[in-house]
């Protein structure tokens, strides 16, 4: 279910009108440090 | 309701224009050529769809004459539309330069959409027989936007791949690196280990050689015994230095001195040979003289008292004498008789000869003085010679004393730098000594020194060589580190993080990004093909309601997106193969889907009656069908007629049954 996150908030978007370039680079920015967050999280326990 | 479309400077309507129009309704603008059909048009158009954003919509934007350079008027700068609908106001106004002074936020799909013209790219597309229709569903779906975002994805994925790989690299990198410090570190121990073991054996020999001490406090000796002859040379030097020049300024006096003294000798020796050349001859002959001159005044003297005897007696005589005769009695002899005439002639004889005795005596006396002053001088001039050589004797004398003192003290002084002299070339004799022994001691104990002390300068270079080896491999060591440190962190979003968790972390990126990818592949797909879809359902609902029955079937495919022509019964008919009212009437059909499907919100819709070139009564069926959509949807739709009518009228389309 996680790999569809990104691709979900990007139609979204895409069906708003509300994209472009930069949209799209800090939602992947994110997604990444979200990742990060994630695996720091999963290396703790 | 009325709408209001206001132009300036659009096209050929140069100034402003106003038109009105009404929604619900299908608007006809019928007027001649020439007189703004087309520049209301483009106005409208430009209104609804700028700004032109990509290049497929600014190259559709040109071919319909909505570029700046188009749409302003030639004699202008600026163009300005505005559209009066519904209570809102779009308003553009376009400098020829491309710059928007008023953005309407029109929406480019009515350039594809919105327009039923022989320039629109649906019209163009089927007239030219091509069947692909790819555009419409890329164009009016999201799916070019889905498009946009999946290759910002797949850009993203190949950055990320790679990053993977970089990191790869640089695990292997680390390992490398990390093989390599070990193997620097054990060489490090290993020359620590053996530095320590020479210092050890270099401790116990470099204890001091007992031999070389006395060497050493020998040649210190001799050095010193050096430094006490050097110093007693220097002030050898500048007591012989002084010495030397008072012999110097002695022997300059003695000089002037001697000058002196044979100057003196010299005058006096002038001086005797000066007296020796007076002669006393020279004296007697002037005495001579001078007696020779005398003894002749006295005897002129004598002659003229005679003659002067003579005178006063004939004077006498004559003063006596009757002038008057001619002859007298001698006075002389007072017996003969004398003529006056001879009297006086002897008269004047005897005064002549007076005068002559008394020049002769004169000079007889000059003689005599000059004789006498002549014999004076010279006596006196002897005179002055011989106190002159008396006082020089003396002089002499005294100055020779002085010259035997000065050749005293010259020859004190000669003997003092003599003796200095002397005694410095002692001082250098004894240095000389001191310093060949001094060369030997040195080359005694640089022979010993050879011959003992090689074992300690070979440990000296290895410890040396140690030191230097072992900086080296602590700087390949923390060279080494550095490297390490470098390449085992990885900067994720400002985050430093080990590299072996930064690849789990772009690995689980990737594979979201992948997923991703082939989510926005399938909804793009799902995009397109929806959009065909419904394309598909608003061609049959049209071409139901037009009645079209030749066609049993116009629409996309929904995989290859070419457009398919059914006749009845199901026969297919390629593009290429149908005639130009055929594709007419087909392209309006489409039109007008396309508008429905992709453009339902924008009330809009421009139709060029040029377009509409097929059988009159398909045209009716589209008009009203068009009237009708109006009606039910309040839409605005301007049907562009060409007129024979002189100006320029819009009148509303009313449907017949």
């Amino acid at each position: 279910m996680k790999e569809k996150i990104l691709s979900i908030e990007l139609e979204n978007l895409v069906r708003k009108g509300k994209i472009d370039e930069k949209t799209i680079e800090k939602i992947l920015d994110e997604r990444l440090k979200q990742i990060m967050e994630e695996m720091k999280d999963e290396g703790q326990t | 309701m009325k709408v209001k479309l206001e132009l300036e400077n659009v096209g050929g309507l140069r100034g402003n224009h106003s038109f009105e129009f009404e929604t619900g309704r299908v608007n006809i603008l019928e007027a001649p050529n020439a007189v703004g059909k087309s520049s209301i048009i483009r106005g409208l158009a430009a209104v609804l769809s700028a700004p032109f954003i990509g290049s497929l919509a600014e190259s559709e934007a040109e071919i319909l004459g909505l570029s700046p350079e188009a749409l302003i008027n030639v004699y202008e700068d600026e163009a300005t539309v505005r559209l009066r609908m519904n209570g809102e106001i779009k308003e553009l106004r376009i400098r020829r330069d491309g710059r928007l002074l008023k953005n309407p936020h029109g929406d480019n799909k009515f350039l594809f959409a919105g327009l039923l013209a022989r320039e629109a790219k649906l019209m163009r597309n089927l007239l030219t027989g091509h069947d692909d229709f790819y555009w419409i569903v890329s164009i009016m779906s999201l799916a070019d936007e889905f498009k946009k975002v999946s290759d910002i994805i797949e850009r993203k994925l190949t950055e990320v791949s790679l990053k993977i790989e970089e990191l790869k690299r640089r695990i292997e990198d680390q390992k490398q690196l990390r093989e390599e410090l070990t193997t620097l570190e054990t060489e490090k121990r290993k020359l620590e280990k053996e530095y320590e073991s020479l210092q050890e054996e270099l401790s116990l020999i470099s204890t001091e050689d007992p031999i070389l001490m006395k060497f050493s406090k020998e040649i210190e000796q001799l050095r010193r015994r050096e430094k006490e002859i050097k110093k007693s040379i220097n002030g050898l030097m500048k007591t012989l230095e002084r010495e030397e020049k008072n012999l110097r300024e002695v022997q300059r006096e003695y000089k002037e001195q001697k000058n002196k003294y044979e100057k003196l000798k010299e005058e006096i020796r002038h001086a005797r040979w000066k007296l020796a050349s007076i002669s006393p001859d020279e004296i007697g002959e002037l005495e001579r003289v001078a007696h020779i001159s005398k003894t002749r005044i006295e005897t002129l003297r004598e002659e003229r008292t005679r003659y002067e005897v003579e005178l006063n007696l004939y004077t006498s005589a004559l003063q006596s004498m009757d002038e008057s005769l001619e002859k007298v009695t001698c006075p002389l002899c007072m017996s003969g008789v004398i003529p006056i005439r001879e009297i006086k002639e002897r008269i004047e004889k005897l005064r002549k000869k007076i005068s002559e005795v008394n020049l002769e005596i004169d000079k007889a006396m000059r003689t005599y003085d000059e004789s006498l002053w002549k014999r004076d001088q010279i006596i006196k001039e002897m005179e002055d010679l011989k106190n002159k050589i008396n006082s020089l004797e003396n002089e002499l004398k005294s100055e020779e004393s002085d010259l035997h003192r000065l050749e005293g003290d010259l020859n004190t002084c000669k003997r003092v730098v003599e003796n200095k002299e002397k005694e410095l070339k002692t001082k250098y004799d004894e240095l000389k000594l001191i310093q060949e022994k001094l060369v030997k001691k040195y080359k005694e104990k640089e022979d010993y020194e050879e011959k003992h002390g090689k074992k300690k300068e070979k440990l000296t270079d290895k410890l040396s060589e140690i030191l230097k080896r072992t900086g080296e491999v602590e700087h390949r060591v923390q060279e080494t580190k550095d490297k390490l440190s470098e390449i085992s962190y990885e900067y994720i979003i400002d985050t430093s993080i080990n590299i072996d968790h930064a690849i789990q972390i772009y690995e689980t990126f990737r594979n979201e990004l992948e997923a991703t990818l082939e989510d926005l592949r399938k909804i793009t797909d799902k995009e397109r093909r929806g959009v065909a879809r419904e394309f598909n359902r608003r061609i049959r609902e049209i071409l139901d309601k037009l009645g079209f029955k030749e066609f049993e079937e116009i629409s996309l495919n929904e995989d290859t997106y070419k457009l398919q022509v059914y006749r009845q019964g199901g026969k297919y008919q390629p593009i290429a193969s149908l005639s130009t009212s055929e594709r007419s009437a087909i392209v309006a059909v489409l039109q007008i889907a396309m508008k429905m499907t992709y453009l339902p919100e924008n009330p809009c819709f421009i139709i060029d009656a040029v377009a509409l070139d097929f059988d009159e009564n398909k045209v009716t069926r589209i008009l009203n069908y068009l009237s009708k959509l109006a009606k039910e949807r309040d839409w605005l739709i301007i049907l562009t007629k060409l007129s024979e009518k002189e100006s320029l009228a819009v009148h509303i389309y009313e449907p017949n049954a």
